[in-house]
């Protein structure tokens, strides 16, 4: 028997080997000409890298930004590395060196955590361009912030929900409350306000990203409470869309078109577009390198409304175009006051406009929301 | 909908996966391990009994591979608590990682897939009962048999020839032995038994209650319900109370935010964790819990 597992582990051993060595390699090889100073900031490189704190097919966030690197391979015309469900810790400095030394002379950062780490990257690395998603401080030299802004599409997406919905009931299934998540409920609902003064809104936070069992909880809830559509901002959407086609009623999607996975029930969703930035790293490969600080959503090209699923009539999409084109133009503004908050108070004046550092500063739900932040 | 049922049958919902690997790794640890690979294989069984759904369409053949995926983490575990004598909690925490590293692999295939096979079975007459008719009547297969299951598990635990075999492994080992039956092979069989039934509560989870297979869908709950053997004193017909305690507090998470009752967010994130806790407290300060000797060593030393 001892000496049977004793043959067991070596094979094990021996099955193993093969996966070793494909971590075998000189990480620190150096890629073409990287490092020697001569380079601007992603001049000439071949490929770039998105670093994803999950998976790439979440039908979420990261999935957008895998949308996004196909977009950068097609127009391009480079090898876009992706790498996924990386930590939010130092380790990320490792995959970066790794990366670079891979020839990645383009590098995207996804999430919040890695800034820091990116930012020591950053100064060793000159000839290389980050470009960061989330919005920060760190923006200098070869560190670029393209922050997608996300209250303009919500609004849409509320304009679309508030003439869509037949029973005035509208629920939203919200993960944490953090800037981006209240924001988006803010301009939902205000969008949902704009067109149809009848209609509720009824917010759930779950206390996670991707639940599915208090996904399908809330969104089971919330139909029953009479609720014809959910809109999650959740990294997840796969099980809300099941729920709402097995209940025959309509979905939103979050940071990603998923319209594949049911374009019946499919809404539309805000979405990550890499027109904005495209030209920003043509440039940056054609050796001439802008530090760019740029925030915002279609106005820059970096946020978009996903396509209307097939449910979604031409009047309706009309409308909803026609608004996105008053906010382009700047005839419409979706934190334009009045707005109240749920206790009646005046939180921004009338006609006042609050720029985005106030927008993302804003910790309470506007009036008409059912649901609380404390 | 009345709201009480509304509430009641979201409490069902969440408490049946829960209630499968409850009930599995009682049985387990009744025979003295404990597996926190349950975890594990409320995983394997959800991912391969969605993909296998997903295939062939059958419910029956997707709850029989996700048996015999989620036993397959069980033999694992069995493997490396009784033979190779690793700390059984380790083991049952790698075991988690890998299958969370292997289902996200395998899984990828599925994440943009649908089964929506109707798998409600309402009974006649009684799914028409106000209130309760349509939280216990018009449920699934798999949901009808968790009703019977700590039942089940309480009958031949506690009054079969088996159930005594398999309890007093965990408790004199050398007994079992004295009277001609192998211990381990008792073992093995509990904690083999344990995986397939968390298997199955992960195949309900991903084909009947959340409809899809997403990463790391079970989310703790095959610890919670590893954690709620305790809170159960290892006694099977307390894992009624124990699983839809959760599923409860699951279901008031969200209802009470429906509801715009003005309970801070977070108290009500807290409920599960909460009421569990209280309930731990409640029952282990009033009576001394009937811990398996062989546990009651790894707990508070020989």
């Amino acid at each position: 028997m001892k000496i049977r597992n004793q043959w067991f582990a070596l094979l094990l051993s021996l099955c193993l080997l093969p996966a070793l060595a494909g971590c075998a390699g000189d990480p620190y090889a150096g890629g073409p000409a990287a490092g020697d100073g001569t380079l601007r900031p992603g001049e000439g490189t071949e490929k770039a890298a998105i670093i994803l704190g999950g998976t790439k097919d979440d039908y979420g966030f990261n999935y957008g930004m895998y949308q996004m690197a196909q977009q950068m391979e097609d127009e391009l015309g480079i090898e876009v590395v992706i790498k996924e469900n990386v930590p939010q810790n130092a380790d990320v400095e490792g995959i970066m060196e790794e990366l670079i030394s891979q020839g990645c002379r383009i590098i995207i950062p996804s999430q919040f955590g890695y800034l820091e780490y990116t930012k020591n990257v950053a100064n060793r690395h000159p000839d290389t361009a980050f470009y960061s998603i989330p919005i920060t401080d760190y923006t200098g030299d070869n560190f670029s912030t393209m922050h997608g802004e996300i209250q303009d599409i919500w609004y849409l997406e509320g304009v679309l929900a508030g003439l869509y919905t037949k029973t005035n009931n509208i629920g939203f299934i919200g993960s944490i409350p953090i800037p981006d998540v209240i924001v988006a409920i803010n301009a939902f609902t205000l969008g949902i306000q704009s067109v149809n003064s009848d209609a509720q809104v009824t917010v759930v936070f779950t206390g996670s990203w991707d639940d599915a069992g208090l996904q399908t909880v809330s969104a089971n809830q919330l139909i029953d409470g009479g609720a014809d559509i959910i809109a999650p901002f959740q990294d997840s959407v796969k099980s809300v869309i099941e729920v709402c086609a097995s209940r025959g009623v309509h979905a939103f999607g979050c940071n990603a078109d998923a319209y594949e996975l049911d374009p019946d029930t499919w809404l539309s969703a805000c979405v990550n577009t890499g027109d904005g930035w495209i030209p920003y790293m043509r440039d940056a490969i054609a050796g001439k390198y802008e530090t760019a600080n740029i925030s915002g959503s279609f106005d820059v090209q970096l946020q978009d409304l996903a396509r209307y699923g097939d449910s979604v009539p031409q009047e309706i999409r009309d409308q909803v175009d026609a608004v996105k084109q008053q906010i382009i133009n700047g005839e419409a503004y979706v934190f334009e006051g009045p707005i109240y908050n749920q206790a009646g108070e005046l939180m921004f004046a009338e006609g006042y406009r609050p720029p985005i550092e106030e927008i993302n500063m804003i910790n309470w739900l506007a009036q008409g929301i059912n649901g609380t932040l404390n | 909908m009345n709201e009480i049922t509304t509430i009641l049958i979201s409490t069902i919902a969440a408490g049946t996966p829960i209630l499968y690997a409850l009930t599995g790794d009682m049985i387990g640890q009744r025979a003295g391990i404990i597996s926190l690979s349950v975890e594990g294989s409320m995983l394997v069984g959800a991912c391969i009994g969605f993909g296998v759904a997903y295939r062939t369409q059958s419910m029956t053949l997707a709850v029989l591979a996700a048996l015999a995926a989620g036993g397959l983490v069980g033999f694992l575990q069995a493997f490396l608590a009784i033979d190779r004598k690793t700390n059984m909690m380790a083991s049952g925490f790698v075991l988690m990682f890998f299958t969370q590293g292997l289902t996200a692999f395998y899984g990828r295939t599925l994440l943009d897939v649908s089964f929506r096979k109707p798998l409600t079975f309402p009974l006649p007459f009684l799914s028409e009962i106000p209130v309760l008719g349509p939280v216990l009547f018009s449920q699934d297969i798999l949901t009808y048999l968790s009703f019977l299951l700590p039942a089940a598990a309480w009958f031949v635990l506690t009054k079969t020839k088996l159930g005594l075999l398999v309890c007093s492994v965990g408790e004199r080992p050398e007994v079992t032995q004295a009277y001609g039956h192998d211990p381990r092979k008792i073992q093995y069989a509990a904690v083999i038994i344990a995986g397939m039934l968390a298997g199955a509560g992960g195949v309900q989870m991903s084909c009947v209650y959340t409809m899809s297979w997403s990463n790391d869908m079970i989310n703790g709950r095959g610890f919670i319900a590893s954690a709620l053997v305790i809170l159960c004193s290892w006694k099977p017909l307390r894992a009624y109370m124990a699983a839809y305690l959760f599923g409860l507090a699951q279901a008031l998470l969200v209802y009470l935010q429906v509801k715009g009752v003005p309970i801070s967010m977070y108290v009500t994130m807290m409920l599960p964790y909460l009421l569990t806790l209280a309930a731990l407290g409640i029952i282990s300060t009033s009576k001394k819990p009937s811990m398996p000797e062989k546990i009651k060593v790894i707990s508070t030393g020989p």
